[in-house]
């Protein structure tokens, strides 16, 4: 007897990206309504079952077994460096996850710099592989506003067009990682649901591509 | 004494389980052990994977540890004598698992092989583990590799030594976005890409990964790894054939090379959260021990039971 395959996908724009390549790969929701606010959907033909969660905690889910699969961003896959494999670059939610300053500033190297992010560990691990020594200061939003008021000295944080950084006087100084969502994978589920995942993977990827074209 | 079997919990009936395997292959229960030195695990803090280590002083002020692997205290303890000794365990160990935020105890069980070890020894390493699995759960997979596969497959590909790095942080964590994206980036040959992902990408039966394995360009690390693991795979196919089903190969295993070196083991069961069986090989941590001869031996972390079922 098959068993439920369960999805975790991230709520906002990206989850709703992921949820449209689904349903157009063949996994779609039987009675979806726009504006649907349950938090599990099924699919009992396919028995596949999509948990709506909080993106950061999409990697968490997928590692603990409690989904088989996940939709999640390279920045919170890098974020909360969970065991989970990376199959597939969805190639939407494109981004870039930058260091950014206020226009004109530059680094001395004399003291330590005082970083606002919403990302400590890729944070920590971008510097500590520069031997720098960083005062790390964990913020959950507004975080170009840190250089700006004197908070810190520079920004980790991710960058779609710029807009926002320019809007508040701050350039980009480096590109850390280009970010897009990816399908993850829990190692249990891989190995002994992986002909079904494959065929996911591929059916998904297939659409992913067309999309791409048009 | 007879002991009402509905008196034991499910937890309890696996370890016994699991003694009887031990002692179907002639292991020996090994003395229970006490804490170490402090400085010896910092000494071999690389064998441990960086794990922290959970320390405490005794009241004359020596720095102690409390133990996060079996291994190197039993390597430790060894007196070579000509002989072939086999030894099991059932220890506690201490280590902050993956993702976790303290320590945590663990029962661990587990055998260690020392001595003139022959290829028959190796052989029964995997009976015995696949046993072991099977009192666990029918479903049991055993992944099998080769400390020489990984570096060796990376070799095939022609990766530039700049990158080597990336690319086995990317290969161990079966990240096929990356390893596509950096293949391009390096402009590495197509083809050979193509069988690492196939490798990567599909959890095929170890005979499958083994044919895959060898369309890859040679080399002397990936030609170790396929003349160790063929000879092996069909020896199990002709004495255990029941057992190769569950076998698979796992071209990601990291190998930690200064510690293991030949046959690397995981074992897996279904609804676990990961690798409940870790062994392998490890005569470099002998010879780091200033110990002779050769040395395998795997470790199980026994899977959460549901403890409302003790009793019952």
């Amino acid at each position: 007897m098959t068993t439920w395959l369960n999805i975790a996908l991230p709520k906002g724009r990206l989850g709703e990206q992921a949820m449209a390549l689904f349903v157009e790969a063949g996994y779609g929701i039987p009675a979806l309504q726009e504006n649907d606010r349950r938090l599990i959907l099924e699919n009992p033909e396919e028995k596949i079952r999509y948990f709506w969660v909080k993106p950061i905690d999409v990697p968490i889910y997928v590692a603990r077994g409690a989904a088989d699969l996940g939709i999640a961003g390279r920045d919170v896959i890098l974020e909360q460096a969970c065991e989970v494999y990376e199959m597939l670059n969805l190639k939407f939610g494109m981004c870039r996850m930058v260091l950014a300053a206020k226009k004109g500033w530059s680094d001395q190297g004399t003291r330590i710099l005082r970083i606002a992010t919403k990302y400590p560990r890729i944070t920590t691990k971008y510097f500590a592989d520069q031997h720098r020594q960083v005062d790390i200061i964990s913020l959950n939003g507004s975080i170009e506003l840190a250089p700006v008021v004197g908070l810190a000295d520079a920004i980790v944080d991710l960058v779609e067009t710029g807009g926002t950084l320019r809007a508040n006087g701050l350039e980009e100084i480096e590109t850390i990682e280009q970010i897009s969502a990816r399908l993850i994978v829990n190692p249990i589920a891989f190995r002994y649901q992986g002909e079904r995942i494959q065929k996911i993977r591929e059916q998904v990827q297939e659409i992913e591509k067309i999309q791409q074209k048009g | 004494m007879n002991i009402n079997d509905s008196l034991l919990s499910s937890r309890e009936k696996a370890i016994f389980a699991l003694r009887q395997v031990f002692q179907q292959f002639e292991y020996h229960p090994y003395p229970k052990l006490r804490w170490e030195d402090y400085d010896f695990y910092v000494k071999h803090k690389a064998f441990l994977q960086n794990t922290p280590i959970l320390s405490f002083h005794d009241y004359d002020g020596r720095l102690l540890a409390l133990r996060p692997d079996v291994t190197l205290s039993l390597v430790r303890r060894y007196q070579a004598n000509g002989l072939i000794q086999k030894w099991c365990y059932e220890e506690t160990v201490y280590r902050v698992p993956e993702g976790a935020h303290g320590f945590q105890e663990m029962r661990q069980m587990g055998i260690e092989c020392l001595g003139p070890l022959t290829e028959k020894e190796e052989v029964e390493l995997i009976y015995m583990a696949g046993d072991s699995l099977r009192v666990l759960s029918e479903a049991f997979l055993l992944d099998i590799s080769h400390t020489s596969l990984l570096p060796g497959l990376l070799i095939s590909l022609r990766i530039p030594d700049q990158v080597q790095a990336l690319f086995m942080n990317a290969f161990q964590k079966r990240n096929l976005a990356e390893i596509l994206s950096l293949s391009q980036k390096y402009d590495l040959n197509a083809q050979n890409v193509e069988i690492a992902l196939q490798l990567i990408g599909h959890y095929g039966s170890l005979a499958e990964g083994l044919a895959r394995l060898q369309h890859l360009p040679a080399n002397p690390l990936l030609m170790q790894a396929i003349k160790h693991l063929v000879p092996l795979a069909e020896t199990i196919q002709t004495q255990n054939p029941a057992l190769i089903k569950h076998l698979r190969l796992d071209s990601s295993m990291a190998p930690n090379i200064g510690y293991y070196r030949g046959l690397i083991l995981r074992g897996y069961l279904p609804n676990a959260k990961g690798a409940i069986l870790n062994g392998g090989r490890y005569d470099p941590l002998l010879e780091k021990l200033e110990k002779p001869d050769a040395g395998f031996g795997f470790a199980m972390t026994l899977p959460d039971y549901d403890e409302e079922e003790t009793f019952q």
